[in-house]
């Protein structure tokens, strides 16, 4: 059963008037780790359905996708095609971005492996409510494959940038966000206000991200797969 | 009993400017990975070296010179010894101390742990253009031997995987080619962005998938 998360958002009165009488939007983004360069995030849900008390919440189960979208700022990730995958498996990609998934990949990951030399962007989608939104957007050169790892972690920032949308890339905040981090809990509990920002009574789990963070390196990390096993990762600077 | 020589080794790597601006604008590096024979099973294999620079024409040398590298970590620490060693030779790793002995294995390297304390291991190969560097790493438990013997075939992976020397390489993340220098000490190949690898199609060279584990393409268990 795949874990749920929810996050509670606490607004006065005055903060949601001045949040819908300015068009702002809730955007929520999910970090992610990944062993491809060039990643970008996506916005994974954007809602102007703004109340006193807004709940999101989002399980966690996964999918593969591939998009023949460009990854630019401001462009937005179409999905050619996704299918759900567990961690640990490998969805392959062949003709017609058609994919395939089996098991067998690094663990821990969600593997994305083109077996074809088309190029495509491709990376992890999670489901919120009715819908499978990506994550992020990764390039995926032919013959190579994408590993990514979803982190414990969502970012939410209240954002009047005009017509952001879900799937779309964008470069970095405009207003204070978020990072809320869901190691020690899968519900968590925020209150927002217009002027002074996010509040969370000063718990670990959250940390303030101010505005002009940039949201690639806020949300996009390129690291390897830890092999996890009894072997060290052997120091390179060997000498007796 | 085998005897290590003083070859040099060369494979010369040719790309058109094309594939050196993409791969340069990419965020690609160049892993070489190291073929090894060992009695010890449950290694890995790790990056050997690690190219950031790219050029039409590439080389990756090394001559056939070897160490026995011993390492502990104790919490953040990791300490780290490392032996020239040559075929008949043994490392023996005691308490406090290292000593090189010649009453080895014939056709190997070895490393006897004469302590309780679990150390990883390995060998280290000798590549012109850096330091002396490890090959993959091996449990070596207490009071076992490990014995090694190197293996002259190198793995060459162009990949945005982000690489670093010591690093523990599970599986390739990108077409990958494994070539053979046990006929010849030098050997050409060729890499294009979008058409892969070329060798003129020789049984010294082949290709090795993406998602392909490495463990058993790269370390062979041998009776040493």
């Amino acid at each position: 059963m795949a874990n749920v998360y929810q996050v509670t958002i606490q607004l006065s009165p005055e903060t949601l008037q001045a949040l819908q009488s300015a068009g702002f939007s809730l955007l929520v983004f999910m970090p992610v780790q990944a062993t491809a360069a060039g990643g970008q995030p996506v916005v994974f849900l954007q809602t102007q359905s703004l109340a006193m008390n807004i709940t999101v919440e989002w399980s966690a189960s996964y999918a593969a996708y591939v998009s023949m979208s460009q990854i630019a700022i401001n462009g937005t990730i179409l999905m050619t095609s996704e299918a759900p995958v567990s961690l640990g498996d490998v969805a392959q990609v062949g003709q017609e971005g058609i994919l395939t998934v089996t098991g067998g990949g690094a663990a821990g990951a969600i593997s994305i492996l083109n077996t074809t030399s088309t190029p495509y962007t491709c990376g992890m989608a999670m489901t919120a409510g009715a819908n499978v939104s990506p994550t992020a957007a990764f390039p995926l050169y032919g013959n190579s494959m994408d590993a990514i790892v979803p982190l414990a972690r969502a970012f939410f920032v209240f954002e009047s940038y005009p017509a952001a949308q879900s799937g779309q890339i964008l470069d970095r905040t405009l207003a204070q966000g978020v990072l809320v981090d869901f190691t020690t809990g899968l519900q968590r509990s925020v209150a927002f206000d217009i002027n002074s920002g996010w509040s969370f009574g000063g718990a670990s789990w959250g940390q303030l991200i101010p505005a002009n963070t940039s949201l690639k390196e806020l949300l996009v990390h390129q690291a390897p797969i830890q092999v996890a096993q009894h072997v060290e990762q052997v120091n390179a600077s060997l000498q007796s | 009993m085998a005897n290590s020589t003083d070859t040099t080794y060369e494979v010369s790597i040719a790309l058109s400017s094309d594939t050196v601006q993409a791969l340069s604008t990419g965020g690609f590096s160049l892993g070489v990975l190291k073929a090894i024979a060992t009695t010890m099973g449950g290694g890995q294999p790790v990056f050997w070296l690690v190219e950031t620079q790219f050029a039409t024409s590439m080389a990756i040398q090394w001559i056939a010179k070897y160490e026995a590298y011993v390492q502990v970590s104790q919490g953040v620490i990791v300490q780290t010894v490392s032996q020239p060693i040559d075929y008949g030779q043994m490392l023996h790793v005691e308490p406090n101390a290292y000593n090189l002995t010649s009453d080895g294995f014939s056709d190997g390297m070895a490393i006897l742990n004469d302590t309780t304390t679990q150390y990883t291991c390995g060998l280290s190969g000798t590549a012109k253009s850096g330091p002396v560097a490890p090959i993959a790493a091996f449990p070596l438990y207490g009071k076992m031997i490990d014995v090694f013997a190197p293996i002259e075939q190198i793995l060459l992976m162009f990949s945005t995987y982000p690489a670093q020397p010591g690093d523990v390489l599970a599986r390739t993340y990108a077409q990958a080619l494994l070539v053979d220098m046990t006929s010849a000490p030098t050997r050409t190949v060729s890499f294009d962005i979008n058409s892969g690898w070329s060798w003129g199609g020789g049984p010294w060279a082949r290709t090795v998938a993406p998602n392909t584990l490495l463990a058993p393409v790269l370390i062979q268990l041998a009776q040493l």
